[in-house]
């Protein structure tokens, strides 16, 4: 090797080492910088995902205390009055005596509903099916749940996100659809949930409808936020209907992806 | 001694690509399902026409247009496993315009000898091209979070580095007039070499599966 190769040797094994350390450098700075980034991102998307969470939390039990307020003083309330009137009026002990056991007994039912611990411990079907016992008990609105298929648990917020669409959907029927009957469907398959509510009430031009479109957005995004799908069918004078798809093998990768 | 010098270094190299196929093989079933899967075969076309067919034919007649039709081979190889596993379109697209025009210059440069070397300058700096796209992707996805996990990434900085440092000590040796890989020059071979298999091995151990499945 004369004087020249070892020099020329020496140029050219410093450039590419150098080349290959300032890549592996930047690659390293490159992809650390992205990844904390990514981190703070999905903490951020993970912290949104509990406040809409504790929302939909909140928001079911503002709709509780409205219904109780609502069934002391319709309900309880009405039936006492029912008894004051009969003991001014003289009926007989019986008919005061009936009166009082239907009071009592629809405070018993009342106050098993909204037992804190009852609620917590509640699955979906269970909190479906005593909202719809409450509507058949009250003659809102002729109710009925049907399960098909083989029940799978699913995530517990989740479940609560995907009781506040209903309950949304349920107050929304009652309120202004002038519906007769309310129909709820829960299909297990094997890797889908569905979950469908239908009632047969006035409808209303999905196109045209500009004033509840907040709530069907809303509940449109809170089903996005659980992964889920959620579509509205409805035509005037022909009822409403809501659809939830969900894939239960998504369950682990909810908030990162929200 | 400095006659056996040569030899070891082309040993060496064919053993770490003989290590890197075998390594390949073992966790074959991690990355079965996605592109990545045709470096198996890759890898071991590559320790074969390198050190069977090398030596084999070498006896016969100059083994130059060997190594220039596996250069061809790899290079349009990556371009194509680039195809593969890029999602955007328009990547897509400008790799179809560059594949063909490596083709065409990869012909011309053919026909003569001297300029074999420019062809694999070329044709490493479009897998450069490449492989920042495929960064590009897994820097704006969430692969970023388990990237050591990630096959591809793996390959793709092993080909950047070995391309990063091949352009130019191809360059530098034509500039200084000094011939290459006969040498102690073949050393830096060498070390590239290692760079570039010892990242695939890396990627071949750590890959997991749930991450390769495009």
């Amino acid at each position: 090797m004369d004087e020249k190769e070892i020099q020329s040797f020496l140029i050219i094994s410093s450039v590419v080492l150098f080349l290959l350390i300032m890549t592996m450098i930047s690659l390293f700075v490159l992809f650390q910088k992205r990844k904390n980034a990514l981190l703070l991102k999905n903490e951020f998307a993970k912290k949104h995902f509990e406040q809409e969470i504790s929302k939909a939390q909140i928001e079911i039990r503002e709709e509780t205390f409205r219904n109780i307020s609502w069934e002391l003083h319709d309900n309880i309330g009405q039936l006492l009055t029912l008894a004051k009137i009969q003991l001014q009026s003289d009926s007989s002990i019986n008919e005061v005596k009936g009166t009082l056991d239907k009071c009592i007994k629809e405070l018993r039912v009342l106050s098993k509903l909204i037992n804190p611990e009852a609620l917590k411990n509640m699955s979906l079907e269970q909190a479906i099916s005593d909202e719809i016992d409450r509507f058949n008990r009250l003659n809102f609105i002729k109710s009925q749940l049907t399960i098909k298929g083989e029940q799978i648990k699913i995530d517990s917020k989740i479940e609560i996100v995907f009781f506040r669409i209903l309950q949304e959907f349920f107050s929304n029927t009652i309120k202004h659809a002038k519906a007769t009957h309310l129909d709820i469907l829960l299909d297990y398959q094997t890797d889908v949930l569905t979950i469908m509510a239908k009632d047969n009430g006035l409808g209303f031009d999905l196109n045209k409808q500009k004033h509840s479109g907040i709530g069907l957005t809303n509940i449109k995004n809170r089903a996005k936020l659980v992964n889920a799908n959620a579509t509205f069918i409805s035509e005037p004078n022909k009822g409403t209907e809501l659809t939830i798809t969900y894939h239960l093998n998504n369950e682990n990768s909810y908030h990162s992806n929200s | 001694m400095s006659d056996l010098y040569p030899y070891i270094l082309s040993y060496s190299v064919s053993a770490l690509e003989f290590a890197a196929a075998i390594i390949a093989s073992i966790h074959y079933k991690k990355y079965v399902n996605s592109s990545e899967a045709y470096f198996l075969h890759f890898l071991w076309v590559t320790f074969f026409v390198d050190t069977i067919l090398g030596s084999l034919l070498g006896l016969l007649f100059e083994n130059k247009w060997l190594y220039y039709g596996y250069t061809g081979m790899s290079f349009l190889f990556y371009y194509w496993w680039y195809y593969s596993i890029l999602t955007e379109k328009l990547y897509k697209k400008i790799i179809i315009v560059i594949s063909t025009i490596f083709i065409i210059l990869y012909v011309l440069n053919g026909i003569n000898v001297e300029l074999h070397k420019y062809s694999f300058v070329i044709g490493a700096s479009f897998v450069l091209i490449f492989a920042g796209f495929h960064l590009h992707q897994l820097f704006n996805s969430d692969y970023t979070l388990m990237i050591k996990h990630k096959l591809s990434f793996w390959i793709t900085t092993a080909l950047v580095l070995f391309n990063i440092g091949m352009i130019p000590f191809i360059l530098l040796s034509k500039y200084f007039n000094v011939w290459v890989f006969n040498s102690v020059f073949g050393i830096i071979l060498l070390f590239l070499n290692i760079v570039l298999y010892g990242c695939y091995i890396i990627g071949f151990i750590w890959t997991k599966k749930k991450y390769n499945h495009f």
